[in-house]
């Protein structure tokens, strides 16, 4: 179990460093501010993901969810 | 060739037509398998160009208009009912072929249509046949939600009904063509297109319908409504900038309810509504690129959400559950590795990773918003992709295949049974499509509406992509333990029609009701009075007046000045025991006889004077 986590934090730390080295050559179209911040996406991934299950079991599961037979009754 | 040839899917009809007299339920089987492959033969060889023209009214009726965007359409829709055949080919349920062919004929039949005559008559079929796929399931629960569906199907119909005709009104066309967006005739067409692509807030029939499907129907529903509601936006509605937020919105909206949902065709279902987000918002952008991203998402979309709705239907099938909740901790990995392998499949294909056919599409979308510089929009749908990952990539496979029991007591194995074969091959097919077209993504681009300057594999964009997956996968195993799943539902905006639905029958049962009770008692109450009153013709004007005198009586009688009641009844009473009495009035004979011969001596007098 050790060994696959030691090894999953490898793979994300070469995923992020990649994201600093640009190969010459390598078109990459930048369109906006934070397209040009080296690991943005992966940055974004986190947060997002985090955001997004916050949000939904924090904001829209309290709001909108009821009992199964909701409808029926 | 004008007007002389049949269109190619006239064969769905004729199989439809064919297929309960046909005797045999293998010669049944070939014969379904047939349509599209014939179907797909004849439209190699059709030319572009609109022909096969008919004279309606003062108009004219084009049953096929062949060009790129119409062709991609109709070959993944044909493709897809190829596949869904043969993954249905174990049910018994010969009603549901017939539907599945007219459903995906009708669907045809609205990608090549030519006119908006041509395309509101498929338009209906379409809805009227789907229907069929949810009926099947044979549930109480599935019987209501067809109803629900049938309902705003037929109404979101009129929307695009309205329309057109405003368009005949306004325009004397009814021509199918991109035109300028505004005037009441394009907001009705707009609307009633966008009841089918199921944006929100007119959504809500998608996930309510979807999952009480058969477990081959949802397959079929999964990709033809949705998707040629996508091909009309992208005839009639490229570049028309409301879309693009709607989408960008839609985008979000359904993954955030996938996050929430345990039924598993239910999440896949909101995660539809995500997916068709990304191809409107595309088609809202409207430059080439963008539109070619929306038409390859919509291709690529079939495929692996087809596939997804595959895989959850074999669970279903096999175990009999439909919910996460009762499969988590049921061991599944060890029951159904094979499905665990085709979701998996389908999972990288809808996140996008790379080698798999989301990736060569999606991204085309989101480099459309960036190119376009709509940043709020590429955000949004950046955040779609994060929580498609997390819904579908990773919550549903984990609880479904691995998890821990979510009802401990419940402790019994589910029943496995096994995968019927043509299910396996369907699946199988599709996946290898799904890393077929990821790996050589050129065999789709040929097929796109514009010529694609579009690259997926730059060493920038799969490392940004993996490195945004790989860290979603972080966050996922590190919230893991928090996510806890419950057997409830979730409100949409089918909430006003529902429970709308619940109030206006209690309004007519009980006010209304009871209004019209009131009415009917008090006017009854009249008529008998006038009834009484008359019994006698004679004593009638005054017992009339009389009743009028006691209505204002007995309704204002704290006043002054009204009539007294107790005299007013005894007058009534009084007055009402006078018999009738023929002869008490009436006139000697002899009085009529000298009137008439005093007339006729004055006329005649008069006649000789002249």
């Amino acid at each position: 179990m050790k060994i696959k986590k030691v090894l999953f934090a490898l793979v994300l730390i070469i995923v992020a460093a990649l994201d600093f080295y640009h190969p010459h050559g390598a078109a990459h179209e930048v369109h906006f501010w934070w397209q040009k911040i080296p690991g943005f996406d992966a940055i974004f991934g986190f947060l997002g993901c985090f955001a997004l299950m916050l949000f939904a079991k924090k904001v829209i599961y309290p709001l909108f969810s009821r009992e199964e037979d909701y409808y029926d009754r | 060739m004008t007007g002389n040839i049949l269109p190619p899917y006239i064969y769905y009809f004729v199989g439809a037509l064919l297929l309960p007299v046909i005797p045999g339920r293998l010669l049944k089987r070939l014969v379904t398998l047939a349509v599209p492959v014939a179907t797909f033969a004849t439209l190699l060889s059709l030319p572009t160009g609109s022909y096969d023209t008919l004279p309606f009214l003062t108009y004219h009726l084009v049953l096929m208009r062949v060009d790129k965007l119409s062709v991609v359409f109709a070959y993944i829709f044909i493709l897809m009912s190829f596949i869904y055949i043969i993954y249905a080919l174990h049910i018994k349920e010969e009603g549901e072929m017939v539907a599945a062919l007219l459903y995906g004929g009708s669907a045809l039949g609205v990608t090549f249509a030519g006119d908006y005559f041509t395309l509101f008559f498929f338009w209906e079929i379409m809805a009227g046949a789907s229907v069929f796929l949810i009926w099947y399931n044979r549930t109480e629960a599935s019987v209501k939600a067809g109803y629900r569906y049938l309902l705003v199907h037929i109404a979101g119909g009129c929307l695009l009904l309205a329309g057109i005709l405003f368009q005949i009104a306004t325009k004397h066309s009814i021509a199918f063509e991109p035109g300028a967006f505004g005037g009441i005739a394009s907001y009705f067409i707009l609307a009633g297109f966008m009841v089918n692509a199921a944006v929100p807030p007119l959504h809500p029939w998608l996930p309510d319908a979807y999952p009480m499907g058969t477990v081959t129907g949802s397959v079929l529903l999964s990709v033809y409504t949705t998707k040629s509601a996508v091909y009309v936006l992208c005839r009639g509605f490229a570049g028309v900038e409301i879309l693009i937020w709607l989408g960008a919105i839609m985008a979000v909206y359904g993954v955030v309810y996938a996050f929430i949902e345990v039924d598993m065709r239910k999440l896949l279902s909101h995660h539809i509504i995500s997916q068709v987000g990304y191809m409107v918002c595309g088609v809202g952008i409207g430059t080439e690129l963008a539109l070619n991203g929306a038409v390859s998402l919509a291709y690529g979309n079939i495929l692996y959400k087809g596939l997804l709705f595959m895989v959850c239907g074999a669970i279903i099938h096999v175990t009999g559950k439909r919910k996460l909740t009762e499969l988590s901790g049921k061991g599944l990995y060890k029951t159904m590795p094979y499905a665990l392998t085709m979701y998996a499949i389908a999972a990288f294909s809808i996140s996008a990773v790379p080698l798999f056919n989301g990736f060569i599409c999606k991204p085309m979308v989101v480099a459309g918003a960036g190119e376009a510089h709509y940043g709020i929009a590429e955000l949004l749908l950046h955040i779609a992709s994060v929580g498609t990952f997390v819904s579908v990539g990773l919550k549903l496979p984990y609880f479904a295949w691995f998890g821990k029991p979510i009802h401990p007591h419940e402790n019994e194995a589910v029943n496995v049974g096994h995968t019927p074969f043509n299910m396996r091959i369907a699946m199988a097919i599709t996946a290898f499509l799904c890393i077929a077209y990821g790996i050589y993504p050129d065999a789709l681009y040929r097929l796109l509406p514009y010529t694609v300057n579009f690259h997926p594999y730059t060493y920038g964009h799969v490392v940004k992509t993996m490195g945004m997956l790989l860290f979603v996968l972080l966050a996922f195993v590190i919230y893991l333990p928090k996510i806890s799943l419950h057997d409830r539902i979730n409100l949409d905006t089918d909430w006003f029609y529902r429970k709308g639905a619940s109030l206006l029958y209690g309004f007519v049962s009980g006010p209304m009701d009871a209004f019209y009770r009131n009415m009917q008692a008090r006017f009854s109450r009249q008529v008998d009075y006038i009834a009484f009153a008359f019994r006698n013709p004679f004593t009638a004007p005054s017992l009339l007046w009389l009743g009028v005198q006691r209505f204002i009586a007995s309704g204002f009688g704290a006043l002054k000045s009204v009539p007294d009641l107790a005299r007013v009844e005894a007058e009534i009473q009084d007055l009402s025991k006078t018999p009738y009495d023929p002869n008490a009035y009436k006139s000697p004979v002899g009085v009529g006889v000298m009137l008439s011969v005093l007339f006729l001596a004055i006329f005649v007098l008069i006649h000789l004077l002249r």
